[in-house]
């Protein structure tokens, strides 16, 4: 598999008053051109801070340690904000949780599409509105010509954030990098987009790298998934594997707790203890603390990922010497 | 038996400019004639998509809103009719915990300032046991030993503790309904267990009954006894958790349980899927007839005209839907298609 996206070792600290936070440890993962990757993990594991970094976004307090972001052969990380800035929005789109956050309030709808698509495309002047209007219907906006004269305030959350998809997919991007794009909507709005995302891989052969608490999306949407734990990746595996045959003790808790709609469960199961702190993380495996399984060397030697590229677990069970 | 809380014809409208409903005004009729029914010790879901008014009706029913028309009833009386002391109950009975556990707290105030102000407004216990009151509390929903977290402040708690003060709080006077709104949607898959579990507890142990708004079917099905479908400011279907996931009787519903994602990628791949298409219409110009009617498949002429009145369905529940008796042929209920699949 030659990598659309290849990240190695990404490590991200953030410096708090409390201390280093490791948000971001040792992480790496692909993406194929083509490809949808999952990347899933409970609230605080560090999921948005490794996508922030990858594009260079990551908050003041943030500083890269270590790592690389291989991106269509170049290191992301290696080049100059001007640079970066030609990425972002043209070959690399986004789409954030909250639409709001990325439109500005003031300005119309059209103007604020058209602008972010000429950052990247020649076309000035109606050749630009007309880009605007394709892409606006692209995301099925109904009647477009009216929505490009609305301010973001008149619009639903499920349209402001086709709005977004609009302007994140008008460059064709290669790599669609999507943080709990419908976590706010609800699920037949969220069926739309996750539809339009699956439209905008068939058509553009755009790979996406979808950020997640929801395994049904996974189900349905994903080829490939990542889980993290504590900043760090405990499991990669196919999404029929993670689901068939889950490696790590955490992803199996993980998907135990996940409820179904086909049937009433006998009760709510939780992941027993309490999420890690990430400045002082626990010694060992970082998930030992919680783990059914641990024994006793879990507590004191740090897991490698055991197994072949695209099925290992960071888990001593899966170490060669214990098998 | 007589519904321990009971909304007839409830509509609930906002200002929007003009006033309310004026004539050449602007008024946004955002809850349009909703008639609901909550026994002792139940959980009733509340869902439908977003704006369709889900918060309005519970604001409505715990008084933070006053409806434009229609009748909430409490244990069988008007509350519009209610004397002082007989309103000051009522409101102490149905107790509402909101979305956002970050948003309804006061950041100033420690947990124990926060749960000893109703408990000394509603003069619960003495005010010598005011603290002991206020740990046992804590206890309850899961923050135990109680007494160590009092004098702890809203930042020094987790989102899902947070939550669980709130919870607390809500429980402090002894209600007999809870109404929640979205109390879980802020958090993760573990934590929201822990709460529902809670929620579930409290509903078994203390015979509360519970209004639990959320977007998550999944949670519906687990959770509820009866789940209502809100469609633009109307109820469009009621009844029994496990017969309209079963069969569901209104088209809506059938979209709603369409979309929701199925945690099985071998399942998920065969099963056909057409998203519900368009957007939900504003609620400041709903379509004639049938709200629905513009985005529903089986949507024949009638629809466009008439206004669907709710009817009674087999299993106990209720639909307006023109073509409710039609269910089994165009509901394609998730579990059938489950059993055909697998
Ligand atoms: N601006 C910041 N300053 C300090 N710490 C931060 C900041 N943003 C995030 N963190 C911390 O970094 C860690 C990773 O956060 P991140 O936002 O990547 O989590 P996440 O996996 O995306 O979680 P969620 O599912 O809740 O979005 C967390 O422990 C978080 O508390
Ligand atoms: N303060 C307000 N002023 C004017 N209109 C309002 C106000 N609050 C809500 N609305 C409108 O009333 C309708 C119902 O809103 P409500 O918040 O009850 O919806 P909801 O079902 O809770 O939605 P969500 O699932 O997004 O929380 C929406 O169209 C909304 O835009
Ligand atoms: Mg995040
Ligand atoms: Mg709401």
């Amino acid at each position: 598999m030659t990598a659309l996206l290849s990240v190695e070792g990404l490590t991200t600290h953030l410096h708090t008053d409390v201390g280093v936070v490791r948000a971001v440890d040792d992480v790496s993962l692909a993406v194929a051109p083509g490809e949808a990757v999952a990347l899933v993990g409970e609230s605080g594991c560090g999921k948005s801070m490794t996508a922030l970094s990858m594009m260079r976004l990551a908050p003041p307090a943030a500083r890269i340690e270590a790592g690389r972001v291989m991106f269509k052969g170049r290191d992301l990380l290696g080049l100059s904000a001007r640079q970066m800035r030609r990425v972002r929005g043209g070959e690399m789109g986004m789409v954030f949780q909250d639409p709001m956050t990325f439109l500005n309030p003031l300005i119309r709808i059209g103007d604020q599409v058209e602008e972010a698509i000429s950052l990247h495309m020649p076309e000035r002047g109606r050749a630009a509105a007309l880009l605007t209007l394709e892409a606006l219907r692209r995301v099925r906006i109904a009647d477009p010509e009216q929505v490009m004269g609305y301010y973001p305030h008149q619009l639903s959350g499920g349209m402001r954030q086709r709005v977004l998809i609009a302007i994140a997919i008008a460059c064709r991007p290669s790599l669609l990098i999507c943080d709990e794009p419908t976590t706010a909507l609800d699920v037949t709005i969220q069926a739309q987009i996750m539809d339009l995302l699956r439209g905008l891989r068939a058509e553009l052969g755009s790979a996406i790298l979808l950020i997640t608490h929801d395994l049904g999306l996974v189900a349905e949407y994903c080829d490939r998934v990542y889980v993290m734990y504590a900043g760090r990746v405990v499991e990669e595996a196919s999404v029929f594997d993670v689901f068939a045959r889950p490696r790590h003790p955490y992803t199996r808790a993980l998907l135990r707790s996940t409820l179904r709609l086909d049937r009433r469960a006998d009760g709510f199961r939780t992941i027993a203890g309490q999420p890690p702190n990430l400045v002082h993380p626990p010694p060992g495996c970082r998930f030992h603390p919680r783990c059914p399984e641990a024994f006793a060397r879990c507590r004191t030697d740090e897991p490698d990922l055991y197994g072949s590229v695209g099925a290992r677990a960071r888990c001593l069970l899966h170490a060669p010497e214990a098998a | 038996m007589t519904p321990l809380l009971q909304v007839e014809g409830l509509e609930v409208g906002y200002e929007t400019g003009g006033g309310v409903f004026r004539r050449g005004g602007a008024g946004v009729r955002a809850v349009a004639g909703v008639d609901l029914a909550l026994n002792a010790g139940e959980v009733l879901a509340l869902v439908g998509e977003s704006g369709c008014g889900k918060t309005t009706v519970a604001r409505a029913l715990v008084g933070l809103l006053r409806p434009s028309a229609g009748r909430i009833r409490f244990a069988g009386r008007d509350v519009e009719a209610l004397g002082r002391d007989d309103r000051l109950a009522w409101r102490r009975a149905v107790q509402m915990v909101f979305q956002d556990p970050f948003d309804s707290l006061n950041p100033r105030k420690t947990a124990l300032a926060t749960l000893a102000q109703p408990l000394r407004i509603h003069r619960i216990v003495p005010r010598a046991e005011l603290r002991r009151e206020a740990a046992r509390l804590l206890d309850r929903v899961g923050l135990s030993p109680g007494a160590a977290y009092l004098n702890r402040y809203p930042h020094q708690f987790s989102g899902g503790q947070r939550q669980r003060i709130c919870i607390a709080r809500a429980i402090a006077v002894r209600p007999q309904v809870i109404v929640a709104d979205e109390p879980v949607s802020a958090l993760d898959v573990s934590i929201r267990a822990q709460i529902l579990t809670l929620f579930q507890e409290l509903s078994r142990d203390l015979g509360l009954a519970t209004i639990f708004i959320t977007h998550d079917l999944t949670v519906v099905r687990s959770l509820s006894d009866r789940v209502a479908v809100m469609y633009l400011g109307r109820i469009v279907e009621e009844g029994p958790t496990d017969a309209v996931f079963a069969l569901p009787r209104h088209p809506y519903t059938a979209a709603l349980l369409a979309a929701s994602p199925i945690p099985d990628p071998v399942l998920a791949r065969r099963l056909l899927r057409r998203p519900l298409g368009g957007d939900v219409p504003s609620p400041a110009d709903p379509p004639g007839g049938c709200a629905f009617h513009p985005r529903c498949a089986h949507a024949a002429a009638i629809c466009g005209t008439q206004r669907p009145v709710p009817q009674p369905q087999p299993g106990g529940g209720m639909s307006a839907c023109h073509f409710a008796a039609d269910a089994p042929q165009w509901a394609r209920p998730h579990d059938r298609i489950l059993e055909e699949v697998s």
